[in-house]
C-alpha cells in the first residue's frame, strides 16, 4: 500500500464520508418520524389510514432500496416529479427506513402488557396520561434493539447512493479505481470509512441495548 | 406512462429473465449460507476460544460492512491481491454467502442455546438415547425455530441481489435500463413504467415469501 | 412386607466444595409411596435427579432391583426406562401433539407398535379426562392439563418407580387439585412413587412414609401419622409450624 496515494485520496473520502453521513442522518431522523406516525396509525387502527399504512410498510419492506431509488430518480421525472439526487437519496432512505421503524415501534407498542394500562388507569391516570407516560416509554424501551438494528441497516444501505450519481463513498471508490487502478488503497479507505462510521454505532448500540434491558428487567 | 414498452416484443420476458438471474444468485447463496451457517453456528456453541474470537470478528465485520462494499472488496480486491479474475457472478455468490453464513450462524447459535437443558433431561428420563433425543426432540425444535428466519433470509438475499448490477451483472434492473435505453426515441417515458414494474416485480416475489415466514412463525409459536 | 425395589446407600452429592446430599440412605418397597419434604435448597430435587441418573454422584450407590444406576454407565438408558420422572415445568415436547408426546418413547425405545401405543395412550388420556385434547399441541393446554399429560406420558413406559419433582409448584392453585387427584389414584392402584412436594395436605393423603430432608440429610422419617401428629425432632416441629398460621 502506498502512503502517498492514501494521502492524496483522503480529502475526497472525507468529503464523501460527510455526504454519506449527512444523507444517512437526515434519512434516519425522517425514518423515525415516519415510523412513529405509521406505527400509531397501525396501533390505534385508524380506519382507512391503517390500510394505507400497512400497504406502505409491506411495499417498502419487500423491495430493495436500489430499485426504489431508480424509480424515484429516473421514473418520477417522467410524470413531472423531478427531484435532485440528494433529495431522492433522502426520500428513498426515509421511506425505506420508515417502513422498518414502523414495524419495530408497532411490535414494541403491542408488547406492552395490557395489565400496565389497567394498573395505570387504576392509579387514577387519564387514558392520555397512561399512553404518554406509561405505554410510550415502555414501548420505546422495548423497541430499542429494533431501532439499533435499523440504524445500522440504514447506514449500510447508503452504499447504493452512487447509483443515482451521488458522490458518496462507493462512488468515490469506484471512480478512483477506474481512474488510477490503485485498487488496494481505494478499497482500504472505503472499508476504513465505513468502519469509522459504523463501528461506533454498533458499539454504542449494544451499550444502549444493555441499558434498555436493565431498565426493563433490572438485570 | 411508459408501461407500453413492456408489451413490445420480448421485453417483458427479458425482464423476467433478469429477475431469474437475481433469483438464481440468491438461491445458490442461500443454500451455501444455510449449510455453512449451520456448521459455524454449531461450532460457536462449543467452548473453543479461537473459534469464538475469530467468528465474533467475522460476524461483526459482516454486520457493519455494507454488502456493496463487500462486493467491491471481493470483485476488485481479489484481482489485485490474489491475481485471480473472478467473474462478477462468482464474486457476488461469494459475497452473499459470506454475509448469509454470518447471519445463519448467529441464528443457529441462538436456536441451539435457546433450548433449555431440562428438555434434554425429560427426554432422557423417558429412556430415549442421546441420538434419539437429538433426532426426535431437539432437532425438530431447532428446525421450527430456524425455518421462518431462514425464509426471511431468502427475501433479504433476493432484495440484496439488486446490487449486483453495480458490478456489471445483467439482472432485472439492468435489463430494465437496457430496455429504456433501446426505446429512448419511441417511448421517452419508459423509465417510469419500467422501473415501476421492476419495483412491483420485487414486491410480488418477496411479499409471499415473507408471508410464508410469518405464517410458519405463528403456527409454530410455542 | 413386600420386597425392596429401590435402594440408596451412603449417597453423597457435591457441587465443587458444596455438599448437597450427605450420606443419604433410603430404601423403597414395591408399591410404597415415599414423600420427601423440606425447606427449599435442602437437596430434595437433587436427590430425585440422582435417582434417575441426571446427576453424577460422588459417593454411595443407587440400585434398582439390584441394578446400579450410574449417570456415566452404559446401561443408564435401560435403567431409566424402568424409572419414570415428571418435572415441575412439565417439559412436554412443544413440537409434538399430546398423543405424539405420549407415543414417542414407547415406540422408539420399547419398540411397541404405533397402533398399540396409541390405543394405550388414549386409554390413559381418558382416565385423566384429556381425551379431547389428544391432537392439541402443548401450548394450547393449561398448566394443569400439561402436567397431567406429562404424568401419563411417563406412565406409557410402564415404569416400576415414578419420581415426581414438585409437579404442582408451577401451577395456579385451582389447577393443583386436578393433578394431585391423578397422583392419588395412582397411589391407590399400588404404584411405587417417590414424591417431592410442598403440598403437606396432599403429602399426608398420599404417603405411606414421610421424609424430612434438611441440609442434605434425612432428619426424620416415619408414617404420615407419626410425622404430622408426633414429630420427634425440633427441626420437623419447626418445619411443620412454618406452614401454620396459628399461634
Amino acid at each position: 500500500m502506498d502512503g502517498a496515494v492514501l494521502q492524496s485520496y483522503l480529502p475526497r473520502y472525507v468529503d464523501a464520508f460527510f455526504l454519506t453521513v449527512r444523507i444517512g442522518c437526515v434519512g434516519i431522523v425522517l425514518s423515525l418520524v415516519i415510523g412513529i406516525a405509521v406505527s400509531f396509525v397501525m396501533h390505534f387502527k385508524v380506519p382507512v389510514f391503517k390500510t394505507i399504512a400497512a400497504g406502505y410498510v409491506e411495499l417498502f419492506r419487500n423491495t430493495p432500496l436500489l430499485v426504489q431509488l431508480f424509480f424515484l430518480y429516473f421514473g418520477l421525472p417522467k410524470i413531472g416529479l423531478a427531484l435532485s439526487a440528494e433529495s431522492c437519496g433522502i426520500l428513498g432512505l426515509s421511506l425505506l427506513g420508515g417502513s422498518y421503524m414502523a414495524e419495530g415501534f408497532r411490535s414494541g407498542l403491542g408488547a406492552v402488557s395490557p395489565a400496565q394500562t389497567e394498573s395505570a388507569l387504576a392509579l387514577g391516570m387519564t387514558k392520555a396520561q397512561v399512553f404518554t407516560s406509561v405505554i410510550l416509554p415502555e414501548a420505546f424501551t422495548l423497541s430499542v434493539p429494533a431501532i439499533v438494528a435499523n440504524v445500522i441497516f440504514l447506514l449500510k444501505e447508503t452504499s447504493v447512493f452512487s447509483a443515482i450519481s451521488l458522490m458518496d463513498l462507493m462512488f468515490t471508490a469506484k471512480d478512483l479505481i477506474g481512474l488510477y487502478y490503485d485498487t488496494t488503497e481505494a478499497l482500504f479507505l472505503l472499508v476504513g470509512a465505513y468502519a469509522v462510521m459504523l463501528l461506533p454505532v454498533s458499539i454504542l448500540g449494544s451499550v444502549v441495548e444493555k441499558k434498555a434491558r436493565f431498565k426493563m428487567f433490572g438485570a | 406512462m411508459g408501461f407500453d414498452v413492456l408489451l413490445k416484443g420480448t421485453n417483458f420476458a427479458r425482464l423476467l429473465g433478469g429477475l431469474g438471474v437475481a433469483m438464481k444468485i440468491s438461491m445458490i447463496s442461500v443454500a451455501i449460507s444455510i449449510l455453512l451457517g449451520v456448521l459455524l453456528g454449531s461450532l460457536m456453541t462449543r467452548d473453543l476460544p479461537v473459534v469464538k474470537a475469530v467468528s465474533r470478528g467475522y460476524l461483526e465485520f459482516v454486520r457493519i460492512m455494507p454488502q456493496m462494499v463487500l462486493l467491491f472488496l471481493v470483485y476488485f480486491g481479489t484481482t489485485k491481491a490474489l491475481g485471480i479474475n473472478l467473474s462478477a457472478e462468482t464474486a457476488s455468490i461469494i459475497v452473499f454467502s459470506l454475509w448469509g453464513t454470518a447471519e445463519m450462524a448467529d441464528l443457529v447459535r441462538g436456536a441451539l442455546t435457546g433450548i433449555p437443558a431440562i428438555q434434554y433431561e425429560s427426554s432422557y428420563a423417558l429412556g430415549l438415547s442421546t441420538a434419539q433425543t437429538y433426532l426426535h426432540v431437539i432437532l425438530p425444535q431447532i428446525v421450527r425455530r430456524m425455518l421462518p428466519l431462514s425464509i426471511n433470509l431468502i427475501t433479504r438475499m433476493i432484495k440484496t441481489t439488486s446490487l449486483v448490477m453495480m458490478i456489471g451483472i445483467v439482472e432485472v434492473l439492468k435489463v430494465g435500463q437496457q430496455i429504456i435505453e433501446a426505446n429512448r426515441k419511441a417511448s421517452p417515458n419508459a423509465a417510469f413504467g419500467v422501473y415501476a414494474t421492476v419495483f412491483l416485480l420485487y414486491f410480488v416475489v418477496c411479499y409471499p415469501i415473507g408471508r410464508l415466514a410469518k405464517y410458519l412463525e405463528k403456527r409454530w409459536d410455542v | 412386607m413386600s420386597e425392596e425395589i429401590l435402594q440408596v446407600s451412603g449417597l453423597v452429592k457435591r457441587y465443587e466444595d458444596l455438599t448437597v446430599l450427605d450420606r443419604v440412605d433410603l430404601s423403597v418397597r414395591k408399591g410404597e409411596v415415599v414423600v420427601i419434604v423440606g425447606p427449599s435448597g435442602c437437596g430434595k430435587s437433587t436427590f430425585l435427579r440422582c435417582l434417575n441418573g441426571l446427576e453424577n454422584i460422588q459417593e454411595g450407590r443407587i440400585t434398582l432391583d439390584g441394578e446400579t444406576i450410574d449417570s456415566t454407565g452404559a446401561k443408564l438408558n435401560k435403567v431409566r426406562e424402568r424409572i419414570g420422572m415428571v418435572f415441575q415445568s412439565y417439559e412436554l415436547f412443544p413440537h409434538k401433539t399430546v398423543l405424539q408426546n405420549m407415543t414417542l418413547a414407547p415406540v422408539k425405545v420399547r419398540g411397541v407398535s404405533k397402533k398399540d401405543a396409541e390405543a394405550e395412550a388414549l386409554q390413559l388420556l381418558e382416565r385423566v379426562g384429556l381425551l379431547s385434547k389428544k391432537d392439541q399441541y402443548p401450548s394450547r393446554l393449561s398448566g394443569g392439563q400439561r402436567q397431567r399429560v406429562a404424568i401419563v406420558r411417563a406412565l406409557m413406559m410402564h415404569p416400576e418407580v415414578l419420581l415426581l419433582d414438585e409437579i404442582t409448584a408451577a401451577l395456579d392453585p385451582e389447577m393443583v387439585r386436578e393433578v394431585l387427584d391423578v397422583v392419588i389414584s395412582l397411589a391407590k392402584e399400588g404404584r411405587t412413587m417417590v414424591i417431592v412436594t410442598h403440598e403437606l395436605a396432599f403429602a399426608r393423603a398420599v404417603a405411606d412414609r414421610m421424609i424430612l430432608l434438611d441440609g442434605g440429610k434425612i432428619v426424620e422419617e416415619g408414617s404420615p401419622e407419626e410425622f404430622f401428629e408426633h414429630p420427634k425432632t425440633e427441626r420437623l416441629k419447626k418445619f411443620l409450624e412454618s406452614f401454620s398460621y396459628q399461634e
